[in-house]
């Protein structure tokens, strides 16, 4: 009896003990900002409150770098509650102001050190969408960046400056159409022109002519809308002239030839020189060059023969570049090589094997690593893994003895620092010039792409109380760590001399690569 | 109320002259189960993993049928993350290995050379390491890397203070006067989440072990 009892009062201790203890405190719901969810969004929008609330979550959940801002002394949970009496406080508000709500968010957002960080909110008072970027309001304060955001690097004056950086052969292309629209649409305009001043003089107009006279007026009012337009826009309603005057061009023998409207994503400007110096030198715009020379890429139309024809002239430029540095290094005449992207604002990891990457071994390379968020937690990460990008795969010479000087200012953005990073990996590769803007995460912005990693950009622009563009990988390098909102810093630090430009074209930044190229200094 | 004290004397008073001291050790293994919400995040998993244990106690029985047990042990509570799809080449374990110190009463039942017995109690504990092992793909490439890593403890998010309540049920078997086998499934349930907690999102994570483990002991 009692050996019974004694089984019967454990079990029973145990028992008690467990059902108490389950009792374990729930996790709070979370939801996917990722993807567009109505209800989610729609909360959102319902109040200031609401929105912040909103935002402050969904960011919780898909910034990468919470442990970095931890180190710069942001407190995330002490954002939360500094801020949410000041917002509920704009719900008592008739009116909130977009000044009001630019203040109030951008102490918020502000401080994000993120390089590629930007982001969108709607005045629910007025319906106004507001624009926030973080490192534009903090490279506001650096000099190089405010001057390097407004230059375009152009060495075409050394093809007459004589010296060590003397240019003995210069090439330059542009996927912009600009230029032909323009020429177009001026040609066009002279001869609507005159025949509109030829039908002024005549009493009486045939039913042809008064039809020449309408679409006349009509035409030269459209012609003249087009400045100030994005490009995308400008390419479009260039092309909606076209159709609409095809008549019009017809009867008065004019040529209205419509554009391949897809070359307004990928802009890019290319120039490539060899120096007398035997140093070969490439200058891109934009990581935009897989399009045009990535034959898998697929992505241009090609049967269009202006496209083709703007895709073969920046093609032939980067082949210039690349064909001589064969030619150099296999003669021994190849004294070094200058890649220029300052002023670049980043664009494509696969670009990376034509420009760094065509010097280097076939087989990728791998500068830093690469970090994502693996959870809903703030310092939830996956295990880092190497960040590789592609090298030149065909055949080709490696740069391992000859100077690499990559050429970098305040507004070398992304990928265009990912070149700059890489230098400090390559033992004959030197950064000249300023610090880089501070933006080197990587990104996938594609909504589809979200749940590759949960983290990243959220929201639609011009739609949701909220819309961030984020990047979804950190970038780690082994010694200098995470440099976003800080940049990479250049091994020779050269300040653009703007005044020499302005007065003589003289560029200081790339004299000072080709010395050191020639000189070791 | 007197009697009741005289009583309660009375009973030590007899205990007393059976009580015993005993020294052990004991090992075994234990299946982890790792309690976490992925919430929307589906293309993430986690399920538990098989770990060991390890241990020296001792005990002092007050009665035959009592005694208080106390353990310093080192017991794994491991998990694995792994993915679906495009990632399937994604999965790690976790290995966490934590130093314990049950203190635990004992309830005894049975003969004399074979007893069944329950323990009940509690435990503290520390997270002393970490340490990662399998493959991740990487996002942009699906390009697959190895993964054989210590994990970075990082204050700002790992809890490594663990504590909650310890039970187990087993069986012992008394081959010679000074000696003694055991046999035990027990279960640790801890009360703390292994990640800090932001005080605007709770989002907690625990660990429960199951452990199966045998040992002996020398009994005083």
């Amino acid at each position: 009896m009692k050996k019974i009892s004694i089984i019967h009062y454990s079990l029973f201790i145990i028992l008690c003990v467990f059902a108490l203890s389950s009792c374990r405190p729930e996790s709070d719901p979370q939801w996917s900002y990722g993807q567009y969810d109505n209800q989610v969004y729609g909360l959102a929008g319902a109040n200031f409150e609401q929105q912040f609330i909103g935002l402050w979550t969904a960011l919780n959940e898909n910034y990468c770098i919470w442990d970095f801002e931890l180190e710069h002394g942001l407190d995330w949970d002490e954002v939360y509650y500094k801020y949410l009496p000041q917002f509920q406080a704009l719900d008592q508000k008739q009116e909130v102001t977009d000044e009001e709500l630019m203040k109030l968010y951008g102490e918020v957002l502000f401080p994000l050190h993120d390089g590629h960080a930007n982001f969108q909110v709607r005045n629910l008072s007025n319906g106004h969408f507001l624009g926030f970027n973080p490192s534009l309001e903090r490279n506001k304060s650096r000099p190089d960046c405010q001057f390097s955001m407004g230059f375009t690097p152009d060495i075409k004056a050394y093809t007459d400056i004589p010296g060590d950086c003397h240019i003995a052969q210069f090439q330059t292309a542009s996927s912009s159409q600009i230029q032909f629209i323009s020429n177009s649409l001026d040609k066009a305009s002279k001869v609507v022109d005159a025949k509109l001043e030829e039908l002024e003089q005549k009493e009486t107009l045939t039913e042809e002519e008064q039809l020449i006279v309408q679409y006349g007026k009509m035409f030269l009012k459209d012609a003249s809308s087009l400045e100030g337009m994005s490009l995308s826009a400008g390419y479009s309603f260039y092309n909606k002239i076209c159709v609409r005057y095809a008549m019009l061009a017809d009867l008065l023998g004019f040529e209205l030839t419509p554009v391949d409207e897809t070359l307004a994503n990928y802009t890019l400007d290319v120039a490539s020189a060899y120096l007398d110096a035997g140093i070969a030198y490439f200058r891109f715009s934009g990581f935009n060059l897989s399009p045009f020379l990535d034959p898998g890429w697929n992505v241009l139309n090609l049967a269009n023969p202006s496209t083709k024809a703007i895709q073969q002239s920046i093609y032939d430029v980067w082949k210039a570049w690349f064909d001589k540095i064969q030619e150099l290094k296999k003669s021994n005449a190849l004294k070094g090589v200058i890649i220029d992207v300052r002023s670049n604002t980043g664009g494509y990891n696969n670009d990376f094997q034509f420009a760094l990457g065509a010097l280097l071994p076939s087989g990728g390379f791998s500068s830093h690593m690469e970090r994502t968020k693996a959870g809903t937690g703030r310092y939830d990460f996956a295990p880092m893994t190497p960040f590789t990008f592609n090298t030149y795969k065909e055949e080709h010479v490696v740069i391992s003895e000859e100077p690499i000087v990559v050429l970098a200012n305040g507004f070398s953005v992304s990928m265009a620092e990912m070149t700059s990073l890489s230098t400090k990996s390559i033992a004959n590769a030197r950064l000249v010039g300023m610090r880089t803007w501070g933006g080197l995460c990587s990104l996938v912005t594609d909504p589809a792409f979200y749940s590759d990693a949960y983290s990243g950009s959220f929201g639609v622009k011009n739609q949701t109380p909220f819309y961030a563009y984020l990047p979804q990988f950190v970038s780690i390098h082994p010694e200098l760590g995470i440099l976003e909102g800080t940049g990479v810093t250049p091994d020779i630090e050269v300040a653009f001399d703007q005044s020499l430009y302005e007065s003589t074209g003289r560029d200081n930044q790339f004299e000072r690569a080709v010395q050191y190229i020639l000189t070791g200094n | 109320m007197k009697k009741v004290l005289v009583l309660f004397i009375a009973m030590v008073a007899v205990g007393t002259i059976q009580a015993q001291w005993r020294l052990g050790v004991s090992g075994g293994g234990d299946y982890n189960f790792y309690s976490i919400q992925t919430h929307y995040q589906t293309n993430y998993h986690y399920t538990g993993s098989w770990g060991g244990t390890a241990a020296i106690f001792t005990q002092y029985n007050f009665l035959n049928w009592v005694g208080l047990r106390a353990e310093v042990e080192m017991v794994q509570k491991n998990h694995l993350f792994y993915r679906t799809l495009k990632f399937e080449d994604t999965h790690y374990t976790t290995y966490n290995t934590y130093l314990q110190l049950p203190v635990m009463t004992q309830f005894s039942f049975g003969g004399e050379k074979v007893r069944g017995f329950v323990n009940v109690g509690i435990y503290g504990g520390y997270w002393v390491d970490s340490h990662l092992k399998g493959s991740v793909q990487e996002p942009l490439n699906l390009k697959t890397y190895p993964v054989d890593e210590k994990y970075a403890f990082y204050p700002a998010r790992d809890e490594r203070w663990d504590c909650g309540l310890v039970g187990g049920l087993g069986i012992e078997y008394r081959f010679l006067e000074h000696w003694a086998l055991h046999a035990e499934g027990r279960c640790y349930y801890s009360f703390i989440s292994t990640t800090h907690q932001s005080s605007v999102i709770k989002d907690y994570r625990y660990n429960t072990p199951l452990a199966i483990q045998a040992g002996f002991s020398y009994i005083f």
